[in-house]
Parts: structure tokens; C-alpha cells; sequence
């Protein structure tokens, strides 16, 4: 048994190795560690300086899963037990494991039961005297090239994490688009996992994409889906399944030490702007008013870049949340759904005010840009491109940078932005 | 001496119709030294000084760029130069636009010069190229003006130590020199002139310290006495000897003087803490000075540095400030955030350490000092960009070598 190798310490661990040996013969084991899992996935679901949730997906199920891990450095393997649960509508199962008490600003390794391979991942640092750098768009995958293509400029970054403020997989709820997700997993797999086997960690916010509309399915033919499953308007079907933060209403916050925080918000995907929300976020935030990295993200932006003004749930946005977002002191907040690169001036009390917060979207991540307003005429927009791009983020004490590229790499924008330099002229 | 400058002035008065007169029809001219600073709001005034040996009138003509026709004037004061031949003319500008850019020239005759006022706010990027250390010699100076020409820089910082002339009347040709830099490398090709605000340093007082002076007491003819050319060249800070800047309601520049021409101690420390405790909420409150309290080169026991820390590190970290630029070190350096004596990443972080225009010294090996991130050797200006909130710090060399970022740079903008 390879188990011995292990550091073997609580009682529930050996309950594992003893189902573990029950369940698998020798050769069964062997034939087990050549397959391949469908999907790795890691996240957070609280402190990013001490945790690490790991998701994999395989084909089997009705398994504890298991998986091992060290501080790179050590020789000792540790052992972390989970659950699992079903991947909704598909032949797949979610293995789930939350690592806790890890070493902030450390690099483990980890290796799953169902493979040899050895990946690894990295702790978020205690402060930030040095750069912590992540990546944050949204609406990454209506094809799969485009969202590969958008991965690999994120990597270029070297990023602590990604970011994604919803419309991730394009699935709508809909059980006939599993594939639609089984390839933005296999997007992640091909692109986010470094050559050295460095997985980046992904927080996710829900987008009208992740939940159900009762017209929609009328008009694709699957309305009997919803009357056979009973779904609602908004229902997430998949969403809370795949994603082990935020859980369900769809809103979380994940605090970074004493330096950043994602507030991570649900734009009317199944939970209201108006009510507990709300409520939650002022509480949120007022306890947070000295951290100085606080960042808002959410799906349906407050200021559009494509779309109307006073269209869906922008008006709201603005009328609730961007007055707890001046009132706090958050200096910028990442928008989506829109599907264009914008930058806005900063905005306070709904006017253009060196104090206020900059509004960075729009969510293009993998998906085909739109025509946008013209800057130039509208009043809360500085900036505004009809272009795929990432938004490479960079804090380092109380100082934030932030470099935006296009699916190709070019720098498109940076704020605050940075003369352009002409050696000797 | 005194009495000097007073015959001088009366013969600027007398003098003033016969320059416009003595100017060959054919020749346009240029005045043998140009600077621009602010002795008040940025956004509305600007603070026109050149010197010429001709006693010509403090007068200037201006206008809006683009603005054909009519030129409005305004007149102004002459000063002798000290220890020279030259006259200083200065005329302030007020009531003007924000976020404008101005035409301006000395007569008919003249050569037409720009300027632009600060803007009303900072939804655009404001920059500033910020250093002091200014002149070992003049080569070196206009290297590295020319980077901050080349970066289109808003206006310039130096925090003292500018033409080494130590308030010496055998070394008024450093001033000249310093002077001819200015005139060569800040003005751009289009003719704008970038303005500088600028602070004292020891190489602008006699004995570079008032406790050098036995007699010294603190008031407005003892610091002209012992900086005499720094009190009449310069109209910003002015006596006496601080001041503070204030661009809108987005920036704020506190210009100090560490014991050169006022103790660190008592009035100038009253006045910092009042000044900074009413602009507590202003985003970029920057503190610019001489003595490092952090330096990069010389002894952290140095008393000057003692005193900056024991008695303004603490207004500073009390207040907001988040970033306050250091000199009189002659290398760059970056310190780590530093809060109660401490490395602490909601810090503040101290920028420096002078080597605009002066030979670099070793400095000290960031590996053995505690609150160093960051020492080079090398002429430098910090680009410093300010945007709503935001404030980034580029450090590039006389060669137009980026060296330094804060935040840091990834590889990507390499």
C-alpha cells in the first residue's frame, strides 16, 4: 500500500485507508491511478492566507475522496479527506476537499488519489510588502478557443488568483449545454494549470448566464425541463453544485489578512439587489473600512458600456450598492455583462469626482465583443473598447496598479496611467 | 548689502522703458533665466520669474493658446540677483483657467513661451517628476531634466540641495549654470515651460545648518542671511522657508526645511501638524524634503533624521499620508512601508534619496538595512503619476532606463 508513505494522524483518516483497501484491490488500484480526472478546480471558502478548497471531477462516484498533500519541502505526505457530491444532470462526480491550517505564503503540493500527477498551489502572502498580483473578467466561454486564448494571457501575469465576475460556461441552467461547462473545465484544465503544475485559484460570481429563464427555455423547446424539475425564473441549476463559494444566495466575502477583500455579489440571479443583500453588504463593508484593498465584484455593471443606462438591474446597482461603495471607501470595482473593455472615471455620488471609485469592466473574457458607447459622449466613461481582455491587477501595500491586455497581449489601458516612456528622442 | 539691492531696485523703476528700447529690432529676446513655480493655487495662478541683465520691466503679456488677437498683461516686482549684475522679474498670474494651457512672452520682441495650469480634478493623469540633488555639474543636471522634458511631466519637484552655491557669492556661476540647465532642458518643444516647486537643502545655506550660526534666530532676515540666494531667487516656499501647496481639492505638496534655515523642532512642527490635520481627507497629501528619515546612504543615527522621525513620521503616519519623498543621500532608494518604526504594509513609503544631478554615492545594501526595498546608485527622477485615488511611482535613470516601479512591475511592462 503506498499509504505508508503517509503521516497518518486521526482517527478518520484510517477509517478512509480501511475503506480504501476494502473497496480496491491491488490491480484496481493500479488501473485507478491512470485515469484521468475530468476536472480540477480550486477555490476558496474562506481565509486565502491558511485554506485551499480543491474540486476534481471524475467519472465514478458513492467514494470518500482523498487526496494528499505537503508544504513543498517536506517530506511528508499529509492526507485530507472530503466529500462528494453529483455533478447535476451528468455522468460525473464532484470530489470536494477544504485544506485548513496551511502556512500562508507557501507553495504545496497535492496529488489526487485517482492520478499521479503532483500539482501545486500557493497560499496568499500575510501582507503584501511584495506585489500580490490576480487577474479579474468575466463572461469567459460562448467558444472555447476565445477563452483558452484569454487563460493564456492571464498566465502571462503570473496571477495569485482569477477572478471571474460571472456568465462563466454560457450553460443558462439548461441540462442540454452540459458540454458547455464540461469544456470551460476543460478550458481551466488546458490553461490555468502552470507547466511546473501551479493551478490558479478561481473565485467566481453567479451572471444571468448561470441561471434559468422560463421564456428562454419556451423558445429553445425545453419548458417541459423547467415543468418536470420544477424550476423558477433565476434558479441556478448547476451553479451552486460546481462552486463551493459563494454558496447559495450567491454573495460572499473573502478577507485577505488584514489587506483585501472580494466582495463577491449576486446583480438578480436568484437573489435581489434590494433587501438582506444590500443590508449585507453595508455591514460588510463598514466593518472593512480600514482594509485597504476592498473590491466589489458583480455581474451587471452600474455603469454599462454597451447596454442602456436604465436598462436591467444597472439603475439598482446604482441606487443601492454605489452609494455604500463611496461611503466606505472602496476605490474600484469590477463590472461585467457587457461585453467590452471600460474604464470610468471616478465616480462619487453619481458625478465625476477625483474621490470616487472607478468602475473597471466589462466582462469579455472569452466571448465576442460589442459595439460600445462612445466615451467621448458619455459621461461615465473615460474609456471604452470593443475588445476581449483581461485586467491584470497589482497591490502591493496600500498602492494598487492595474494593467489591462487584449486576448493578443497588447496593453490596451492601465490606470492610473503611466506617461509612456521615449528613451532619448 | 542691503542697501545694495535697494539702489537696485530703485534703478529697475528708472530702467524699465529703456529695455524694451535696447533690443535690436532683428533679435527676439530671451531672458538669461526662466523659472516658473506657484506661490498659490495651482489650478488659477501661475508665479513667471526670469532674470536678465537688462533692467527690463517685470511685465508680461499672455494668453489663452489659441486665442488670437489682443495679448492681456500683467506687471510685476524686480529684485536684484544677489551677488550679480542680473535682475530677477517676477510676475504672478492670477484668475486663470484650469486645466489650460497659456502663451506667454516678455513684449513684442520677445520669444512666446506656454505654460498650463493644474487641472480641476484628476479624472486624467497628473505627473510629476520628483527628485532634488540638481547639479554636481551641468551635464548631469540637463540628462536628467531632459527625461522629465521627454516624460511631459506637469511640473517638477526638487527638495533642496539644487545648485550647490552653498550661499556662497564665489560660487554665483552655480546658480548661473543651474539657470542654463533650465533654460536648455525644461522647456518643450512646443515652448511649454514646466514649472518647479522647490525646497531647501544644506547646499543653500551657509554652513548648511542654522546651528551652524551662533547668532542665528529665527526670523525673516536671519534665514535671507544665511541663504541668500535661496530667499531671493525663489518666490515658492518664500519665507519662511516651508510651506504648502495646495492643487485643488486632490493634492497637496508640504515643502519643509530640515534645519537648514529653521529647526525641524517647534514653529515648523506646530505648523506641519495644523496644516496636515486640515487636510487630513486631501487623497495625495505629499510631504517633500532634504534630510532623509530613512536614508539610503548615510548613519541612521544622523541627528537631522532622528528628528524627521521622532517628530514628523508620526504627523504623517497620523494623518494619511501614504507617500513623503526623502534626498540629500545621492542614491535611489525605496523603503518598505514602514508605520510605528515598523515594516508594516498599510505604511507609509519614503521615496528618495536625491541623485538628480550629483555624483551617486554607494548607499547602503538593502540585505542589511531593515526598512530599504529598493537602493541604486544611479541618476534618477521618480515619475510620480496621480489619478483619482491612485498614486503610482515610476523611478527612471538619466538614460531613460525604468529602474523602479511601485507597486512593482511585472515582467509584462518590461
Amino acid at each position: 500500500m503506498v499509504y505508508c508513505l503517509f503521516n497518518t494522524w486521526s482517527k478518520s483518516v484510517l477509517l478512509v485507508m480501511i475503506l480504501s483497501a476494502v473497496l480496491f484491490s491491488g490491480s484496481e488500484l493500479q488501473a485507478n491511478e491512470q485515469k484521468n480526472i475530468e476536472a480540477l478546480f480550486l477555490t476558496w471558502q474562506q481565509d486565502p492566507l491558511t485554506s485551499m478548497t480543491i474540486d476534481w471531477h471524475t467519472l465514478e462516484e458513492g467514494r470518500v475522496p482523498v487526496l494528499h498533500y505537503r508544504k513543498v519541502g517536506s517530506q511528508h505526505w499529509l492526507e485530507a479527506v472530503g466529500a462528494s457530491h453529483a455533478f447535476p444532470f451528468s455522468e460525473r462526480t464532484i470530489h470536494r476537499v477544504e485544506l485548513t491550517d496551511l502556512l500562508p505564503g507557501s507553495t504545496y503540493e497535492f496529488r489526487l488519489e485517482e492520478t499521479s500527477r503532483i500539482y501545486k498551489f500557493r497560499t496568499m502572502p500575510e501582507n503584501i510588502l511584495e506585489p500580490l498580483r490576480f487577474v479579474a473578467g468575466g463572461d469567459t466561454r460562448t467558444n472555447k478557443e476565445w477563452m483558452d486564448e484569454a487563460n493564456r494571457q492571464a498566465m502571462c501575469f503570473d496571477p495569485d488568483f482569477i477572478v471571474w465576475g460571472g456568465d462563466l460556461a454560457y450553460a443558462d441552467a439548461d441540462p442540454r449545454n452540459i458540454d458547455n461547462w464540461y469544456e470551460w473545465f476543460d478550458s481551466i484544465m488546458e490553461t490555468l494549470i502552470t507547466d511546473c503544475g501551479r493551478v490558479v485559484p478561481i473565485i467566481v460570481a453567479i451572471g444571468n448566464h448561470e441561471v434559468a429563464w422560463l421564456p428562454r427555455l419556451e423558445r429553445t423547446g425545453g419548458l417541459h425541463l423547467a415543468e418536470e424539475h420544477g424550476w423558477q425564473n433565476h434558479d441556478a441549476v448547476f451553479f451552486y453544485d460546481l462552486f463551493a463559494f459563494p454558496e447559495i444566495p450567491g454573495y460572499g466575502v473573502l478577507d485577505f489578512g488584514d489587506y483585501m477583500s472580494i466582495i463577491i455579489l449576486n446583480t438578480d440571479h436568484g437573489e435581489p439587489v434590494v433587501g438582506p443583500q444590500t443590508d449585507w453588504l453595508e455591514s460588510t463593508l463598514s466593518e472593512r473600512e480600514h482594509v485597504s484593498h476592498v473590491f466589489p465584484v458583480y455581474h451587471v455593471p452600474a455603469y454599462p458600456s454597451v447596454r442602456d443606462y436604465d436598462t436591467w438591474t444597472s439603475p439598482e446597482v446604482r441606487e443601492f450598492w454605489t452609494p455604500l461603495f463611496d461611503k466606505y471607501g472602496v476605490k474600484v470595482a469590477f463590472e461585467h455583462h457587457d461585453h467590452a473593455y471600460k474604464r470610468t472615471p471616478p465616480i462619487r455620488q453619481g458625478v465625476v469626482d477625483s474621490l470616487g471609485v472607478v468602475y473597471l469592466g466589462d466582462g469579455a473574457w472569452g466571448v465576442e465583443p460589442r459595439e460600445v458607447h462612445d466615451a467621448e459622449a458619455t459621461w461615465y466613461l473615460e474609456k471604452a473598447l470593443s475588445v476581449r481582455h483581461i485586467i491584470g491587477v497589482t497591490i502591493q501595500g496600500r498602492h494598487q496598479h492595474f494593467l489591462m491586455l487584449d486576448n493578443e497581449g497588447n496593453k490596451i489601458d492601465q490606470y492610473p496611467e503611466i506617461s509612456v516612456i521615449r528613451k532619448n528622442p | 548689502m542691503r542697501g545694495k539691492f535697494l539702489v537696485k531696485i530703485s534703478g529697475v523703476v528708472m530702467l524699465a522703458f529703456l529695455c524694451m528700447f535696447s533690443i535690436a529690432a532683428d533679435t527676439v529676446f530671451k531672458p538669461d533665466g526662466l523659472f516658473l513655480t506657484w506661490q498659490r493655487d495651482p489650478l488659477t495662478t501661475m508665479t513667471i520669474d526670469w532674470n536678465s541683465e537688462e533692467d527690463c520691466e517685470a511685465l508680461v503679456e499672455y494668453r489663452k493658446l489659441g486665442e488670437e488677437g489682443y495679448w492681456l498683461q500683467n506687471t510685476g516686482e524686480s529684485f536684484p540677483f544677489p551677488y550679480s549684475e542680473r535682475t530677477i522679474h517676477r510676475v504672478e498670474l492670477s484668475s486663470l483657467a484650469p486645466g489650460t494651457t497659456y502663451e506667454f512672452r516678455f513684449g513684442a520682441d520677445s520669444e512666446v513661451y506656454r505654460f498650463r495650469t493644474m487641472p480641476e480634478n484628476l479624472v486624467r493623469p497628473l505627473r510629476i517628476a520628483v527628485g532634488g540633488d540638481t547639479r554636481h555639474n551641468q551635464e548631469w543636471m540637463e540628462a536628467t531634466n531632459r527625461q522629465a522634458t521627454n516624460l511631459y511631466v506637469d511640473f517638477i519637484v526638487w527638495g533642496g540641495d539644487l545648485a550647490y552655491a552653498d550661499g556662497r557669492e564665489d560660487r554665483i556661476d552655480r546658480w548661473y549654470e543651474w539657470f542654463d540647465a533650465n533654460m536648455n532642458t525644461l522647456i518643450t518643444a512646443e515652448g511649454r515651460v514646466i514649472p518647479v516647486v522647490l525646497g531647501i537643502g544644506n547646499h543653500e545655506v551657509q554652513g548648511g545648518y542654522y546651528s551652524r550660526h551662533e547668532e542665528y534666530e529665527a526670523n525673516d532676515t536671519w534665514r535671507a542671511q544665511i541663504a541668500p540666494y535661496f530667499y531671493a531667487l525663489f518666490a515658492f516656499p518664500g519665507q519662511p522657508g516651508y510651506n504648502v501647496l495646495d492643487f485643488g481639492d486632490y493634492l497637496s505638496i508640504v515643502m519643509l526645511d530640515t534645519d537648514h534655515s529653521n529647526p525641524v523642532e517647534g514653529t515648523q512642527t506646530e505648523w506641519l501638524e495644523a496644516v496636515l490635520e486640515e487636510r487630513k481627507d486631501v487623497p495625495h497629501l505629499i510631504p517633500v524634503y532634504h534630510v532623509p528619515a530613512y536614508p539610503g546612504h548615510r548613519d541612521f543615527e544622523g541627528s537631522t533624521s532622528r528628528r524627521v522621525r521622532e517628530l514628523w513620521v508620526p504627523l504623517f503616519e497620523k494623518y494619511g499620508v501614504k507617500a513623503a519623498f526623502e534626498n540629500h543621500d545621492h542614491v535611489y532608494k525605496r523603503t518598505h512601508p514602514i508605520l510605528n518604526g515598523e515594516i508594516n504594509a498599510n505604511g507609509i513609503v519614503y521615496l528618495g534619496d536625491g541623485a538628480w544631478g550629483v555624483e551617486p554615492r554607494s548607499g547602503h545594501n538593502p540585505d542589511e538595512v531593515w526598512y530599504l526595498k529598493e537602493r541604486i546608485s544611479v541618476h534618477h527622477l521618480i515619475l510620480l503619476t496621480l489619478q483619482g485615488q491612485h498614486q503610482h511611482f515610476l523611478t527612471i535613470d538619466s538614460e531613460g532606463n525604468v529602474i523602479d516601479a511601485y507597486p512593482e512591475r511585472t515582467f509584462l511592462e518590461e
